[in-house]
C-alpha cells in the first residue's frame, strides 16, 4: 500500500494549527484541508461513486469540521475524527439518494477514473489497470453501506482496525469482522463480473 | 466467523501469535481454504491498487471562501495587537510628548491612588460555575472543555461527601463552553444535568454552559 495512503504519521502541529484556527485565523485551515483533502476526497468517492458530488460532500465535510472544531477533543487523530463527518455526510447522501448506487459517475454511466498513465506501462496496461478499476468500482457501489464503508476505509484508505472503527464507531474487533465480510461479498461481486485472480 | 476465517484475517493483518499461524498453516493443507486465502489476499491487492482521482485546483479556496468568519475573542486580539511587530518612527515632537506622559503620569497615579481616592468600575467579569457529578465507585474524576483545550487531569473535582457526589468550581469569562466528564481518566461521561448538549462529531454529546455577563454565582 502506498505510503501516502496511510494516516500513520502523527502531526504535532495540529493541536497548534486547530488552536489558531479556533482564534479565527481561517488560513490555517488551509493547512489541514491541503493535508487531508485527496483522503477526505477519495474516501467520499469510494463510498458514493460520483465524482462530481463527492467533491461538494468532501468540500462540506470540511467546513463542518472547521465549524465543530471547539468540539474536536483531541481523543483521535484529527484526520479520523474529519473521516469521520466525512463518512456521516456519505451516509446522509446515500439514506437521501434512497439507493445505495450512485454509480453513474460520467455521462456514459462509467465511474470516473484517474486519467494518468502510470510510468513504466504501456498503453494497453493502462487501459487494463483502469477497466480493472472500473470493474472493482462497480462491486464496491453493490456492496451494502454497511460493509462498503469498513473495506474502502481498510484497504483503500490504509487504516487499521482501530481507526476504522473509530470512524464507524465501533469496536476494532467488529471492524474487522465487517472488512472481512465486505471482501468476501466484494470478491462474489467481482467473479459474476466474470473478474478472474491471474487479471491481477 | 468460522476458525479459519478468524485466522486469516490476522494472518492478513500479521496479528497472529506463533501457535495460531502453526494452526492456520494446518488449515491450509485442505484446498478450499487455500482458494479462499488467495481469494481474499488477491481482493486485498486490488483495492489497494486503486488510484486516487485528481481534485480540482482550487479545491482548498473553495474550502476557505465557504467558511464563516469565527470572531475571535477580545483577549486574543488583544494579545495580537500587543505582539505585532511595529515600526515606530520618532521626530522631535513625538519624543517632547512622551517625556510629557511620563512626567505627569506619576502625579496622576498619586492623586487617583491617595487616602481620598474612591475605587470605582466593575470587576472583571468572571462567573465562578460549580461542576458536579454522580459517580458512584469512581476513584477521580476531572472536568475537561474547550475553556481548557480538553486537557485531562488539569482540573479534578473533589468527593467531599464520600458519596460519589463529585464537585469542583471554575472561574469563566462571559461565553459558551462545552465540557465533559472524564472517570479515573478513560471514561467520558456527559453532564447529565447540563443546561445544554451538542454533538462532538463522533455521535456523543458534549455538554453546554453558558457564562452570561450578569451571571454571578452558578451550579452546574
Amino acid at each position: 500500500m502506498p505510503a501516502d495512503r496511510r494516516l500513520g504519521s502523527d502531526h504535532a502541529d495540529e493541536n497548534a494549527i486547530i488552536a489558531q484556527c479556533l482564534a479565527g485565523d481561517r488560513k490555517s485551515y488551509a493547512v489541514l484541508v491541503e493535508r487531508y483533502k485527496e483522503l477526505v476526497h477519495d474516501l467520499v468517492y469510494r463510498m458514493i461513486g460520483d465524482a462530481v458530488r463527492a467533491e461538494d460532500i468532501a468540500q462540506d465535510a470540511f467546513v463542518k469540521a472547521y465549524l465543530s472544531l471547539r468540539d474536536f477533543r483531541g481523543e483521535s487523530r484529527f484526520s479520523t475524527w474529519l473521516c469521520r463527518i466525512a463518512m456521516n455526510r456519505c451516509k446522509d447522501t446515500l439514506r437521501r439518494a434512497r439507493r445505495e448506487i450512485l454509480m453513474p459517475g460520467g455521462a456514459d454511466g462509467e465511474p470516473h477514473l484517474p486519467d494518468s498513465v502510470d510510468e513504466g506501462q504501456t498503453p494497453a496496461a493502462t487501459l487494463e489497470r483502469r477497466e480493472r478499476e472500473a470493474v472493482l468500482q462497480r462491486a464496491l457501489a453493490r456492496l451494502p453501506v454497511k460493509y462498503r464503508d469498513a473495506v474502502v476505509l481498510r484497504h483503500i484508505e490504509g487504516m487499521d482496525f482501530r481507526a476504522v472503527g473509530s470512524v464507524l464507531g465501533i469496536a476494532a474487533g467488529a471492524a474487522k469482522v465487517r472488512t472481512f465480510r465486505g471482501r468476501k461479498m466484494l470478491r462474489k461481486l467481482l467473479e459474476r463480473e466474470g473478474f478472474r485472480d491471474d487479471a491481477i | 466467523m468460522t476458525r479459519f476465517e478468524e485466522l486469516l484475517e490476522g494472518h492478513l493483518t500479521g496479528e497472529l501469535a506463533p501457535e495460531e499461524e502453526r494452526e492456520f498453516a494446518t488449515l491450509l493443507a485442505q484446498e478450499e481454504n487455500r482458494r479462499t486465502l488467495a481469494a481474499h489476499q488477491n481482493t486485498a491487492i486490488l483495492l489497494e491498487g486503486m488510484g486516487r482521482l485528481p481534485l480540482s485546483p482550487s479545491f482548498t479556496e473553495e474550502v476557505l471562501a465557504r467558511l464563516p468568519e469565527r470572531r475571535s475573542p477580545a483577549w486574543a486580539k488583544l494579545w495580537g495587537i500587543l505582539w505585532a511587530t511595529r515600526a515606530l518612527r520618532w521626530n522631535l515632537a513625538s519624543a517632547v510628548a512622551l517625556s510629557l506622559v511620563l512626567a505627569v503620569t506619576p502625579l496622576v497615579w498619586r492623586a487617583l491612588t491617595g487616602p481620598s481616592a474612591i475605587l470605582t468600575g466593575r470587576h472583571p467579569a468572571v462567573t465562578v460555575i460549580r461542576f458536579t457529578l454522580h459517580a458512584p465507585g469512581a476513584e477521580r474524576v476531572s472536568l475537561v472543555g474547550d475553556f481548557n483545550g480538553w486537557r485531562l487531569d488539569e482540573i479534578s473535582l473533589s468527593d467531599t461527601t464520600g458519596q460519589g457526589y463529585f464537585s469542583g468550581v471554575l472561574p469563566l469569562k462571559p461565553g459558551r463552553y462545552a465540557y465533559m466528564f472524564v472517570i479515573d481518566g478513560t471514561k467520558w461521561v456527559t453532564d447529565p444535568g447540563a443546561e445544554g448538549h451538542r454533538d462532538d462529531g463522533f455521535g456523543n454529546k458534549n455538554a453546554v454552559v453558558t457564562v452570561n455577563e450578569t451571571q454571578q454565582v452558578d451550579d452546574t
